[in-house]
């Protein structure tokens, strides 16, 4: 409703394109690259071959290869979650948005160790929390990992 | 953002921004490694390794490593644009590698 209200003022909506895109692009490119070299991996499988007797080829692709193939996906999503919870520094000092890379970026010139501390404390809590949510996710797509020995 | 805290700590330099870089990029691949060896150590060829009499390092180097390089590869074409644009984004905040030396 903000955002809305924002998009309609005359001259302010469209200040939201360039940064959101940047971003986006910063922060999406990997994945394209990771799901096609591990979906090529998958695709030769045996279970697959199986798969495709009488299977259509939207099954065969989105049901049992693609999930077989999303762990490097999953992993690289993981990796890249702590940088859009922690804002991109390099986003808001170009396009002067008040966000948590650019307190980081003024707390460190700054000299203020306790604001930088906790800046980072925050992203290290997420870094965790994305692995340990990454972890249980491997354990959905691929039922044969097993975390006990 | 840890990038940025060290590269204050350790001051501009191009001996400190690599060994920064080289610290804090290779978990990237370390945890991409771990993904795919997770999943390929429950495989049969790995069982089958163990009962020929492999040990646990020759099982984990030639045959866990060969079978999960394919997403390795693409991360090390990815990690070195990206170490570039981290040192980028680091002079553009006026703390990677100052003007005397070429970047």
């Amino acid at each position: 409703m903000i955002l809305r209200e924002q998009w309609e003022k005359p001259g302010r909506g469209k200040i939201y394109i360039s940064p959101a895109s940047w971003s986006w692009l910063n922060l999406s490119r990997d994945n394209p690259w990771f799901s096609r070299s591990s979906l090529l991996e998958v695709l030769h499988l045996d279970y697959l071959t199986t798969a495709s007797q009488g299977l259509s080829e939207e099954v065969v692709i989105g049901r049992h290869a693609l999930k077989n193939a999303l762990i490097p996906v999953v992993t690289i999503i993981a990796v890249t979650m702590p940088r859009v919870v922690g804002g991109s520094t390099m986003v808001e000092t170009v396009f002067a948005y008040p966000g948590m890379g650019r307190l980081l970026y003024t707390s460190i010139m700054g000299n203020e160790l306790v604001v930088a501390m906790t800046v980072v404390m925050i992203i290290a809590m997420t870094v965790i929390f994305f692995n340990l949510f990454a972890d249980i996710l491997y354990g959905w797509l691929d039922p044969r990992i097993r975390y006990q020995n | 953002m840890l990038l940025l805290v060290l590269s204050k700590l350790a001051g501009p330099g191009l001996l400190n921004i690599i060994i920064i870089l080289v610290a804090l990029e290779w978990t990237n691949a370390a945890r991409l490694a771990r993904s795919a060896v997770l999943s390929f150590r429950e495989q049969e060829f790995v069982l089958a390794a163990h009962c020929l009499g492999a040990s646990r390092w020759r099982v984990m180097l030639r045959h866990l490593l060969p079978n999960s390089l394919a997403p390795l590869i693409v991360a090390a074409t990815l990690e070195a644009g990206a170490a570039i644009r981290a040192e980028t984004i680091l002079s553009f905040l006026g703390l990677g590698i100052q003007p005397p030396t070429a970047q």
